[in-house]
């Protein structure tokens, strides 16, 4: 199949590139200031009406036309637009840096800029958040954090009060696909899920595809979020950070040599422990509790043609008390990449990959200590290229193959405990995939993306391989040698997405996708766990399959000013998984025969409303949606409301700006309650009392709401000075550029149920309902610096 | 690079608030079922087959017994045992004690309906000894208190898969939580395990029983430590698997028992 498809490739790059008289307009798009590459800035062609290029990840654009002379347009969000008159007889390679816009004297000069992408776009099911809004945004302890401003969004939903887990269209939050750099990040959140392990200072751009992904991507069920990490200011030293009530941040950035290369280095670091410390209560003072990101990248262009990029992050939570007991968690990545332009219509990509993410619990002192520690690690060797056929077409193909580890469960003990404990045997196995992607104007309205990936993953050996019966005992165990595979499965995913531009103003957008999940989650807990293992697609476990179809229309108002989007979509799951009643999920061996696999379906509706421009921005959005499980063995047979089931979610978000010194914020949610389990009964066993459940899911939380505000005050941006030549007073840019920010969470105190306990009032005996509320109005002060 | 004194003032308002209240949370009534708390032991005197029935959430704890059962245990050599009524809803054979790595199956007669389950059990256990590890001033313990860590010492049989549930008293009384594992990680090896939580005073008398059970029963235990707890780090709440086979809830258990005790200087 594999060679097929890369024979299918090989045909279809000869036909297009016989034969053709033209010319290619090809370059790299960057910050003026900061040297940062420009993802998705367009170059548009004035003779030619709908013929254009955008940027890729790493800056590039290539155009390929006819010879003539034409009136070159490039524009980029949030830069002025600059236009160009090229007479292209030859191929031809134009760079440029832009400037941001609106840097002119305290004025805001709005932009005559189209801003008319996400009409003319074929992609759909995309939230992408600007990087600005971020800091705008209310949160909680004022950690401005990307996972919980794109909650805000429509079809992704918070997994939990004050949580940076999320759910995408009705998947759990094991099916969304992380990648910082490209590296996958297993475990994204901090502090038991109330932060997230991306530290905002060092991000340059998150994309999230909530369907209807490219090709490109694959590996989990229902979303894939791309995070890309800033290159490092390549012009000068520039030194950003912040001071919050809970942690504080620096950032350090700074060519390498000039234009060629630059690094990044940004640290946050969280100080609740440092409070422990001043706390009376001895115990307290022996506690532990912190976290702390690191995230660094490099990059270097060697030539014209080439240019390499070294990124890593490195994060870890601490917990402890004393030498008597502590808890670690954390991820690690690294990414090497080396692009080269093949001529100036191709552009590959190749990537090293890295990625790990392990857990340690330790007990006793010195010699007597007894740890448990569990572990997935994975090597990634990826190639991807970027082929500009035409004006009309745009390929990508490439592939990768990556190696993972599963560490389950490794057991060591110091050396006086006297004995030594059996580990749980680490598993193996190899996931590759192979995917070409085509986007092509078929009319001058009418765009299509579609594509075709193809993914195997093999579990390999060494190991003991058990095979379970229907009740989850082991009947069989068989012994692999090295790299001997166990079990092997195929996936072929078509990817299709169309755009109908109606006219200028509004278009239509359709779309279908098929994913494969070969790694799962396990987990048993209601929230997400530092101790939740994945494990691979074995002899026992199938990998889970999704098919999504949805379609949207899209319009913009008032010249771009207001935004409207309106999408429905139906995904139908298989094999999904969920576990035997009284499973035991951590350090367990036969893991494996805790598991149930049932079908999942989600469907929903999903509108927003976007005011882009003005002092007055914000969006508003709705989604009216469904999401149910069938499992044999769960509530007889029948469909139920999976956990991410919310009937309604509605988030506003207000930003305004009184001045160019101080914009105010607010957000306000609501969401219809998770399906929970609730008793229905009770009985007396074992000289205890116990709840009887008859029904899975068959609850509801009480509804969530919650309204946030926010105030962020700059410091002067501009200071008088006399013009040394006319000595008239003039008005420059500040260097050191500074804010205050202040936000209130909860502001008006909801008591929004955290969780509700079933418990025995120990004074009248009569069991209660006994809710849990976590945040009430909790005030935050943050101070941020640049310079 | 041009420095600026910085300066930072940092204020602290921190009013992280969690608060719990009662609330009000109408439930359906699940139907009213047989409740079955079967354990035989290979000690004369530790068994008892408790039949009740089960209540609704927000009633008080008066759970209605079963008085007018049958309980018959038959085992693996044909030997069948009648458990007459001794009171108050519980079923006994006194003189009884279960032999070990024997088969055993329970037939209960309660509310018109029949209910019926087998189980293996296991070959017998054995603890080596008891130690202790006297703590003052650390692990939590204050400065001038003394209390003892239990160690518990064993060799596992690595001939079987173990399941072993251990529970400890103290003067007399048990302790409220107990201790559950399996041999995953001490298959066929000396092994030592502190009852981390169970800290005893000088001169208390702490005596531990470990229990071996089958799979089966295991597997009920773990399930209704995770049906007590709540919380959102607990598992989904679900009724612990159940080894009995008919309409009703509990479990039915064959163990096999090594006991020790230990008083304390």
């Amino acid at each position: 199949m594999q060679k097929l498809l890369w024979s299918a490739l090989f045909v279809l790059t000869t036909l297009f590139t016989f034969g053709q008289d033209k010319v290619t307009l090809s370059g790299n798009l960057k910050d003026a200031e900061s040297g940062e590459d420009l993802i998705g800035a367009r170059v548009v062609v004035a003779e030619l009406p709908g013929v254009g290029a955008l940027t890729n990840d790493y800056g590039f654009y290539s155009l390929t036309i006819a010879p003539g002379t034409y009136t070159i347009t490039i524009k980029s969000l949030g830069f002025e637009t600059v236009t160009q008159q090229m007479d292209l007889t030859a191929d031809k390679t134009f760079d440029l840096e832009m400037k941001v816009e609106g840097k002119v004297f305290g004025t805001v000069t709005v932009t005559g800029e189209k801003l008319d992408e996400n009409i003319t776009s074929a992609e759909m099911g995309v939230d992408k958040i600007n990087m600005k809004d971020i800091e705008n945004i209310p949160v909680l302890f004022g950690e401005k954090d990307i996972l919980k401003t794109l909650q805000l969004l429509p079809g992704v939903k918070s997994a939990g009060e004050g949580s940076a887990g999320f759910f995408v269209r009705g998947g759990s939050a094991d099916q969304n696909l992380i990648l910082l750099d490209e590296a996958p990040v297993y475990n994204a959140s901090h502090l038991l899920g109330f932060f997230s392990v991306f530290n905002s200072d060092a991000l340059k751009d998150v994309k999230l595809y909530k369907g209807g992904a490219p090709a490109e991507f694959g590996g989990r069920l229902s979303s894939v979020m791309d995070i890309k990490m800033k290159e490092g200011n390549s012009k000068r030293l520039s030194v950003s950070g912040g001071l919050g009530l809970i942690s504080s941040k620096l950032t350090i950035e700074a060519p390498i040599v000039k234009d060629k290369g630059s690094f990044i280095v940004s640290g946050r670091r969280t100080y609740a422990d440092i409070f422990l410390g001043l706390s009376k209560d001895e115990r307290a003072q022996n506690s532990i509790l912190y976290f702390y990101d690191l995230n660094a990248k490099a990059n270097y262009r060697l030539g014209k043609k080439d240019r390499i990029f070294l990124s890593g992050y490195f994060g870890r939570d601490n917990f402890g008390f004393a030498d008597q007991f502590g808890f670690d968690w954390g991820n690690a990545t690294g990414t090497f990449r080396w692009n080269h332009l093949y001529g100036d219509r191709l552009f590959g990509n190749t990537s090293v990959i890295f990625s790990n993410y392990n857990y340690k619990i330790k007990f006793g002192a010195e010699d007597e200590t007894f740890q448990i520690g569990s572990e997935i690690q994975d090597i990634n060797l990826k190639e991807d290229f970027d082929f500009y056929i035409n004006s009309k077409n745009t390929m990508s193909f490439g592939g990768n193959i990556i190696h993972h580890t599963f560490r389950p469960g490794e057991i060591e003990t110091g050396s006086d405990i006297g004995f030594v404990l059996n580990d749980i045997e680490n598993r193996y196995s190899l996931e590759s995939a192979a995917y070409v992607s085509n986007e092509q104007k078929i009319k001058k309205r009418w765009k299509v993306v579609y594509g075709l990936r193809f993914s195997n993953f093999t579990q390999i050996g060494p190991g003991n391989i058990f095979s379970y019966d229907v009740d989850g005992n082991v009947t069989d165990t068989t012994v692999f040698g090295d790299w001997e595979p166990v079990s092997s499965y195929n996936g072929l995913s078509p990817r299709i997405s169309s755009n109908f531009s109606i006219d200028e103003k509004s278009s239509v957008k359709a779309s279908y996708a098929r994913t494969y999940q070969y790694i799962h989650l396990v987990s048993n807990s209601t929230s997400s766990s530092p101790t939740d293992i994945w494990v691979p697609s074995s002899n026992n476990i199938e990998p889970q399959v999704a098919d999504q179809v949805s379609v949207g229309y899209f319009r913009n108002f008032y010249d771009n000013m207001l935004e409207f989007s309106g999408e429905v979509y139906y995904k139908d799951m298989r094999r999904v998984i969920d576990y035997r009643d009284g499973a035991e999920v951590t350090l367990n061996p036969t893991v494996e025969g805790e598991l149930l696999y049932g079908i999942g379906r989600a469907y929903g509706l999903e509108l927003l409303l976007k005011k882009r421009r003005g002092k007055f921005t914000g969006w508003v959005s709705y989604t009216l949606s469904r999401s149910e499980r069938k499992f044999d063995e769960i509530n007889d047979g029948a469909w139920y409301a999976a956990r991410q089931d919310r009937t309604h979610d509605i988030s506003l978000v207000g930003m305004y700006n009184f001045t160019d010194r101080l914009t105010a914020s607010a957000t306000w949610v609501y969401y219809t309650g998770n399906a929970v389990t609730f008793p229905s009964g009770k009985y007396q066993i074992d000289g205890q009392t116990v709840s009887l459940y008859s029904e899975r899911n068959g609850y509801r939380m009480p509804d969530y709401h919650r309204l946030d505000l926010g105030v962020t005050l700059e410091n002067k941006k501009f200071k008088t000075v006399l013009d040394p030549e006319s000595g008239e007073e003039m008005q420059v840019p500040k260097r050191f550029e500074s804010s205050w920010n202040f936000s209130v969470y909860n502001a008006y105190g909801r008591e929004n149920a955290y969780s509700i306990s079933f418990q025995e009032n120990p004074e009248t005996g009569q069991t209660e309902a006994v809710q849990l509320a976590l945040f009430k109005i909790i005030p935050s002060i943050t101070y941020n610096f640049k310079f | 690079m041009r420095t600026s004194f910085l300066f930072f003032i940092f204020l602290l308002v921190f009013t992280f608030s969690s608060c719990e209240k009662v609330i009000d949370v109408p439930l359906n009534e699940a139907e009213q079922t047989l409740v079955v708390e079967a354990v035989i032991k290979d000690r004369v005197g530790a068994n008892y087959i408790i039949l009740s029935k089960s209540g609704s959430v927000y009633e008080d704890q008066n759970f209605e017994k079963v008085e007018d059962a049958t309980v018959t245990v038959t085992a693996a050599d044909g030997t069948v045992y009648d458990f007459p009524h001794q009171g108050n809803g519980l079923y006994n054979l006194p003189d009884f004690a279960v032999v070990p790595s024997m088969h055993y199956d329970i037939e209960i007669n309660a509310l018109d309906r029949l209910i019926t389950a087998g189980c293996d059990a296991p070959s017998k256990p054995e603890i080596d000894s008891l130690t202790y590890l006297t703590l003052t001033g650390t692990f939590g313990v204050p400065e001038g208190d003394t209390l003892n860590l239990i160690s518990f010492h064993s060799v596992d049989n690595g001939a079987e898969k173990n399941y072993y549930l251990l529970k400890i008293f103290r003067n007399g009384r048990e302790n409220s939580g107990y201790y559950l594992g399996n041999d995953d990680f001490i298959n066929g090896i000396y092994y030592e395990a502190q009852f981390f939580g169970s800290e005893a005073k000088p001169r208390d008398t702490v005596f531990v029983e470990m229990i071996s059970m089958d799979k089966a029963n295991y597997d009920y235990y773990v399930g209704l430590s995770n049906n007590l707890g709540s919380g959102p780090f607990n598992a989904a709440p679900a009724n612990p698997p159940s080894n009995l086979n008919g309409n009703a809830l509990g479990f039915f258990g064959a163990y096999s028992t090594d006991t020790i005790s230990i008083v304390l200087p």
